[in-house]
């Protein structure tokens, strides 16, 4: 049995057991609770796993359902037994982590728990009021115990909207799979239907995320592939290509390109040797290749795609920088991109990616007095290396 | 099929739009008022749900509007009148596309079969006695028999309309309610709770109910995007490959093609074929470290260019691995990992992808003029591809690629190609033993004369593509 089968099979088993057991006996409460484990177990395996950020498991969705249905008893066993399986099951790259994994687990569910409880315990009014924003506090507790954990481990903390799409899918879901198992009143619901259908529009967005993420990092390594091929060409040094997408990448931010244009940034770093591949053997025709047709190049096998040509126009403005001739005009993004590109390589073709040789790559780009290197590049690119410690910050291996 | 008289679809479309108007005022002139909020609150989330499917592929697209529409039919059940699911249906067929096209009688057939669908799963709702709907196992069963009424109705018009004008028959409409069923009916139990759930906590379900389903549209819309972004940079690929190499321009897109129709032939999934493409697509990667000169030499290799040129797949084996997803069939780049060997046949751990990008690339490499020789004729490719079945061609392989280029009656070689390249030098009719990179010299020449004074010409000669 390999491990993802493990993973799979385990919940799934359990989860079955508990409500064949549920169907034969509806009088005890434990085989419902039973099967709610296993959909704590079966949680505990989906991550959902939204672009830029760190998982989050959908364990809390059925954790919520849990909280409104069991006594602090039945509570602390389930609880305490699901999570345990699931994280000994679940994939973890080391075992050391998952006692501090599961101690996460609990005190997220305890949040959640203590939050839903004393709202319900000590709010008076409106049911229906009370109970639903006493499950909208407890899972946004137990959410907010993630977070904390999040920011103990990485000492940063973001919030944006636009990147929360997982916590509201769950959020929603949790809530609705809550409410319906045994609506407001805690009698009239649909037992354990509500968590099994309501997770349906929660997996269809974990499965989104899923195939985003695939997909997303196969396009990432397809780049990188494409860029390696200057460096087994031997057109450039070793390590050349990352460092300069690494360092294009921070200095464009610290110019105040936005996301996307970042994004083009780094395509037109990782490609801009292509060139180079489709000009005749060096050797052959007895001369070095000129950047600019290289650049141009790179460029027109960029332009045939609309989602990289704005990668094109970036290394339209390298090889006008080369002295190339009939350039096609660019947006002044681009453009700006095109010499920061264009500055951040011909720093690193000197510096090497060597602490050593950071003001000797600085000094190449500074003392240039004709002209050809965008002031607010260099300025950029003196504050993120020198200022920001930029080879400081890199892991050993890669500075 | 056979052309049907035009009048038939405007009989069906007039038809069927006519009777939901004629069913809306019958039923409005002899019943009650529904709730006019709820049916303009489910009637506005069914049409946006209509607008804001998700194409999955050229065949299959999905949307939340089967859940909105058994909700709506529970949620209304308590006007006592069917009019509010009979106008609720009718906002589904206000689509935008139809509009935008003046295609007024599609936009009234829609009309009128989302109407009519949602009228028949009120009824048949109605028809449950609203104590049994009100323990859950009753309402499961009718939400489910409801559902069935409601995709039953909807495919069998939908059905009659496309029968109508000839492009299939009405039976493959009854197989699709067969079929398709089971795959939509959880979201109609679904849309029943979610229907019940509004009568009992009020319209506060719909924006919990919809946000993980908008939020995995927009994602999954995201990941369409990036999937046409791969695309887009495999094109790079080529695009840099055919500057260097433009006398082989084509020559990966139709590998790509030829190795899909294999896949599609052995019943690949949707995930492999797609692997299976860009295998296809990628595995000239390493040519782009190949000299011009090389590629594009009229003449027979040295042994040492011959080496330098087949330098070039381990390069593509490497640069392969480096990308997860098409890592386990990184061998589809060498000629010599995706050479068959019988004794690995059966051995479950080795793909067979990189087998099938080896015959697509033989197959291709015959069927097209290189510098070095003319397109051979299909039925010489094919002879070729069978004799080496077994020895260097996966013999499955090999008859799927047949049997698919059979089947769909494509024909490729000699008088057949598309994009015939202007050589400066004239490429020479050479036998089908030189199908590749062409034959090496002169070493390579003397041994293929031992073998041609030893064998019948033309034999035995291995297909390098």
């Amino acid at each position: 049995v390999t491990p993802t089968r493990r993973q799979v099979l385990t919940p799934v088993v359990l989860f079955v057991a508990a409500l064949v057991w549920w169907g034969a006996s509806t009088a005890s409460p434990w085989p419902a609770l039973v099967a709610l484990g296993g959909g704590i177990v079966i949680g505990e395996q989906l991550d959902l796993q939204a672009p830029r950020r760190d998982s989050l498991p959908m364990v809390h969705a059925f954790v919520l359902v849990l909280i409104k249905v069991a006594t602090t008893a039945q509570f602390a066993i389930v609880a305490i037994a699901a999570e345990t399986v699931g994280v000994l099951i679940r994939t973890c790259p080391d075992w050391r982590q998952r006692p501090l994994l599961l101690l996460e687990r609990f005190a997220s569910a305890a949040a959640g728990y203590a939050v839903y409880h004393s709202i319900v315990t000590n709010v008076h009014g409106n049911a229906k009021t009370i109970v639903i924003s006493a499950l909208a506090a407890a899972i946004v507790a137990q959410l907010s115990v993630e977070e904390l954990v999040r920011f103990g481990r990485e000492n940063s903390w973001t919030f944006a909207w636009r990147t929360r799409g997982a916590e509201l899918a769950l959020f929603s879901s949790a809530m609705l799979m809550a409410v319906a198992y045994n609506g407001v009143d805690g009698r009239h619901g649909f037992g354990l239907w509500a968590p099994g259908l309501f997770f349906v529009p929660l997996f269809a967005t974990w499965y989104s995320f899923r195939q985003l993420d695939g997909i997303n990092r196969a396009l990432e390594q397809t780049m990188e592939s494409l860029g390696v091929v200057a460096e087994i060409g031997g057109w450039v040094p070793e390590g050349h290509t990352e460092r300069v997408v690494e360092l294009s990448s921070a200095v464009g931010r610290a110019l105040g390109l936005d996301r996307n244009q970042l994004t083009q940034l780094e395509t037109a770093a990782r490609i801009q040797y292509l060139g180079h591949a489709c000009l005749e053997d060096e050797g052959y025709v007895g001369a070095k290749h000129n950047p600019a047709d290289v650049a141009a190049l790179s460029a027109d096998a960029l332009r045939g795609s609309e989602w990289l040509a704005p990668a094109a126009d970036v290394l339209t403005t390298v090889a006008a920088t080369h002295g190339a001739v009939n350039v096609p005009p660019v947006d002044p993004q681009a453009r700006l991109a095109g010499q920061v590109l264009r500055v951040v390589r011909d720093f690193d073709r000197v510096a090497q990616g060597e602490k050593s040789r950071l003001y000797l790559g600085l000094s190449a780009v500074t003392s240039d007095a004709t002209g050809l290197y965008d002031p607010r590049a260099v300025d950029a690119l003196t504050r993120v290396v020198v200022r920001r410690d930029f080879f400081g910050r890199r892991p050993a291996s890669a500075a | 099929m056979n052309a049907q008289p035009k009048y038939l679809r405007y009989i069906i479309g007039f038809g069927v739009g006519s009777a939901a108007i004629f069913a809306a005022i019958d039923i409005a002139a002899n019943g009650r008022s529904p709730d006019w909020a709820a049916v303009l609150l489910f009637g506005t989330l069914f049409c946006i749900a209509e607008h804001q499917y998700i194409q999955l592929d050229e065949k299959r697209s999905v949307s939340a509007s089967f859940i909105l529409v058994m909700a709506a039919v529970v949620v209304l059940r308590r006007d006592g009148t069917l009019l509010g699911p009979l106008i609720v249906g009718m906002f589904a067929g206000i689509f935008l596309p139809s509009i935008k096209k003046h295609a007024w009688l599609a936009l009234f057939f829609n009309f009128g079969v989302f109407g009519l669908a949602m009228l028949a799963g009120a009824a048949v709702y109605e028809a449950f006695p609203t104590t049994f709907v009100a323990t859950t196992p009753g309402l499961l069963l009718a939400a489910l028999v409801s559902a069935f009424a409601v995709f039953a109705l909807d495919y069998l018009l939908i059905g009659a309309w496309i029968a109508s004008s000839g492009e299939t028959g009405m039976s493959q409409a009854l197989r699709g309610i067969v079929s398709d069923f089971p795959r939509v009916f959880p979201f109609g139990l679904i849309g029943g709770f979610l229907g019940a759930l509004y009568l009992s906590l009020g319209p506060i379900v719909l924006p919990l109910f919809v946000a993980p389903v908008l939020i995995a549209r927009q994602t999954f819309s995201s990941y369409l995007r990036l999937r046409q972004a791969q695309e887009e940079t495999a094109q790079v690929l080529i695009s840099a490959l055919e500057v260097k190499d433009h006398y082989t321009a084509g020559h990966v897109g139709r590998v790509a093609k030829y190795a899909v129709m294999v896949g599609e032939e052995l019943k690949f999934p949707p995930r492999q074929l797609e692997r299976l493409h860009y295998a296809a697509l990628m595995h000239d990667i390493g040519k782009l470290l190949v000299p011009n000169y090389l590629l594009n030499k009229p003449g027979k290799l040295t042994e040492e260019e011959f080496a330098r040129v087949r330098e070039h797949e381990d390069v593509s084996v490497d640069l392969l691995e480096r990308i997860d997803f098409l890592a386990p069939v990184a061998s589809s780049a060498s000629g010599q990992f995706s050479k068959y060997n019988v004794e690995d046949d059966g051995d479950r751990k080795r793909p067979i992808e990189p087998h099938i990008v080896h015959v697509a690339d033989a197959y291709d490499a015959m069927t097209s003029t290189r510098s070095y020789r003319k397109a051979l004729e299909q039925e010489v490719a094919f002879a070729e591809l069978r004799k080496h079945a077994g020895t260097q061609f996966h013999p499955q392989v090999v008859e799927a690629l047949l049997a698919a280029l059979e089947r769909r009656g494509e024909v490729h070689g000699k008088g057949y190609e598309e994009d015939i390249e202007e050589f400066d030098v004239a490429p020479p009719e050479v036998g089908t033993g030189s199908a590749g990179l062409g034959d090496l010299a002169p070493d390579q020449e003397a041994v293929a004369k031992q073998r041609a004074a030893a064998r019948p010409a033309d034999e035995d000669h291995e297909v390098v593509a």
